[in-house]
């Protein structure tokens, strides 16, 4: 496993254990809150019944008035046994339960029903104390807390897979450059520390002395063209642009330093965009299409740049890739790996679009198309 | 000597790997491209590929199956673990990354040879002959007595002709990684193998490096 797919594990490990921590502790507090507000319903109801079998106990001595009124109250789930001392008023209940330690209050779990028991008791006639067991059902409270649960854990897996993908293709984003410069940076580094150590252990002379020399020389430059390609990147990215009128002679001029048999035509004047970074493209696109030859042609005319190779050759598939503007593959990647997605960036940037034509007649030529000339 | 097959595209890295095993004797064919190392192989004896991964028209993996019986050492910038593992798994006798030791990728190769019998057997140079497989050393058909850690020393110094190897190297070679002895052991020694060999124009000392064997 890689580092940032450990990273994005643990990250993910920790965002779950935010997501459902606080999922537990929010559904937890509302449970035990609506519990609570459920019994003190139920208190109510009790106190209710309470005085109503009260004041029925008084009126009818005969207790007939108080079991209609406790039938009635079954009929509403609402159950109530009444005990003058041992003796037995009414009872209700479905089942029995023993009160312990004088409790007053008692959640019971019975078949798929719960049920809330209050025990109570008032004084009949002022004199006989009369024992009240209340048991309402609360099945409502415990079912509404299933579903939002349900619901919650619904919820929740939703936005951990949304959050999972978005961080997978962050992380992902952030990685793939970061491997592609250390691959990048490989092939340079391999030919400094060979050239080095042959320099260092091997047994040669001083031609091949200046050689390795020389091998290391460019090498060293070439990852310094790879370090600021990545500032270049990194500018583009954080929007660190100066746009202005550029005169197109000035360009061409510090691209020759480096071919100097470049030819230049047409009579396109100027271009809106940074300077830096347009030489930067015409550099990597020179680079790119000078490898089979230095025979290369530019052409600046109504708003299109055309460079042109006659003895580079580009084959369909890569044409393709390159006009589809899709990532090279690994194995098609040419030494300069990330310069056409530079290109790509610096020309959307410039509201222009990148051209790749190539036939064995033509050879190559990458159009640059300009919205704003 | 060995004939080694180098495919590997960047010109640079190629020409390294040329000179280097070029120092050590050994014979370059170098192929930039896959194509042009199946051409090579069908027309010449090769004794071991350094291939690389990433070539320009095909991948390192795809050519494996034309090279049939010839061992490849995988030299690339490919460091994942998958890739190592497609790389074996797929016929490879070892895999090295860059940036390597060019040394390393010296001893990995003398491995490889020994083990398709083509690595050396004998050495000769002027009238000594060093018997590689037997640990013997003669001149002139006289055997010299030589002790263990002496023709170990030689036997690194053999592999290695024209590469200097450091103190410690020579030092992890005749006594093995877990030795805690000085290195100035090997400097006793290197005298003794000079003297016994009257090698003392062949073995080169470089300054606070340590020793060449020179040819």
């Amino acid at each position: 496993m890689k580092l940032w797919e450990k990273n994005y594990v643990l990250t993910m490990c920790l965002i779950m254990l935010i997501l459902y921590g606080s999922i537990f502790l929010i559904l937890s507090n509302s449970f035990r809150l609506n519990l609570r507000l459920i019994c003190e319903q139920e208190k109510q109801n009790e106190n209710n019944i309470k005085y109503a079998l009260k004041s029925l106990l008084n009126e009818d001595p005969e207790h007939t008035k108080v079991k209609l009124y406790s039938e009635e109250l079954k009929k509403q789930d609402t159950y109530v046994d009444l005990y003058d001392g041992q003796k037995e008023i009414v009872s209700y209940l479905p089942f029995k339960i023993v009160r312990e330690n004088e409790q007053s209050m008692v959640i019971i779990k019975e078949g798929a029903h719960r049920y809330l028991f209050i025990f109570d008791s008032f004084l009949y006639q002022d004199k006989d104390e009369i024992s009240l067991c209340y048991m309402g059902v609360i099945d409502e409270v415990y079912n509404n807390h299933q579903k939002l649960v349900r619901v919650m854990l619904l919820i929740s897996s939703l936005i951990t897979i949304f959050i999972a993908c978005m961080l997978y293709y962050a992380m992902r984003k952030i990685y793939h450059p970061i491997n592609n410069i250390s691959h990048e940076l490989r092939t340079p580094l391999t030919s400094i520390q060979g050239y080095a150590q042959y320099i260092l252990y091997g047994k040669i002379n001083e031609e091949d002395i200046q050689y390795a020399g020389t091998r290391i020389n460019e090498e060293a430059k070439y990852i310094n063209e790879i370090i600021e390609r990545i500032l270049v990147m990194e500018n583009i990215k954080n929007g660190e642009i100066h746009m202005g009128k550029i005169k197109l002679e000035d360009v061409w001029e510090s691209v020759k330093v480096h071919y100097p048999s470049l030819v230049v035509e047409g009579d396109m004047q100027y271009i809106i965009g940074d300077r830096t970074l347009l030489q930067s493209l015409f550099l990597n696109l020179l680079s790119n299409i000078s490898r089979a030859g230095n025979d290369i042609i530019i052409t600046a005319s109504e708003g299109v740049i055309r460079i042109q190779n006659r003895e580079d050759y580009i084959d369909p598939k890569m044409l393709d890739i390159l006009n589809g503007n899709h990532r090279i593959p690994k194995e098609r990647i040419k030494g300069r790996g990330f310069g056409a997605a530079l290109c790509q960036e610096i020309a959307s940037l410039h509201h222009a679009k990148i051209r790749y034509e190539s036939s064995e007649d033509f050879g190559t030529v990458v159009s640059l198309l300009f919205d704003t000339c | 000597m060995a004939h080694i097959l180098i495919v590997e595209d960047d010109k640079s890295i190629n020409e390294l790997m040329v000179r280097c095993l070029s120092v050590t004797g050994h014979e370059c064919l170098t192929a930039f491209t896959g194509s042009e190392a199946i051409r090579i192989v069908e027309k010449n004896i090769v004794d071991l590929i350094l291939l690389d991964i990433n070539l320009p028209d095909v991948s390192g993996y795809d050519v494996m199956d034309y090279f049939n019986g010839i061992p490849v050492i995988y030299v690339t910038a490919r460091s994942e673990l998958k890739d190592k593992i497609k790389g074996l798994n797929g016929g490879a006798e070892d895999y090295i990354v860059k940036p390597f030791d060019f040394q390393e990728l010296v001893a990995r190769m003398n491995v490889v040879l020994r083990r398709y019998g083509k690595g050396e057997d004998a050495f000769c140079l002027g009238d000594i002959k060093v018997d590689l497989k037997n640990y013997k050393v003669y001149r002139e058909n006289e055997e010299i007595n030589i002790t263990k850690q002496e023709f170990e020393l030689l036997k690194a110094l053999i592999s290695n002709k024209n590469i200097t190897l450091t103190r410690e190297q020579l030092l992890n070679a005749a006594w093995g990684w877990d030795y805690d002895g000085d290195e100035r052991t090997v400097d006793v020694h290197i005298q003794r193998i000079r003297k016994k060999l009257k090698w003392e124009s062949f073995i080169k000392t470089i300054y606070k490096i340590g020793y060449r064997l020179e040819i």
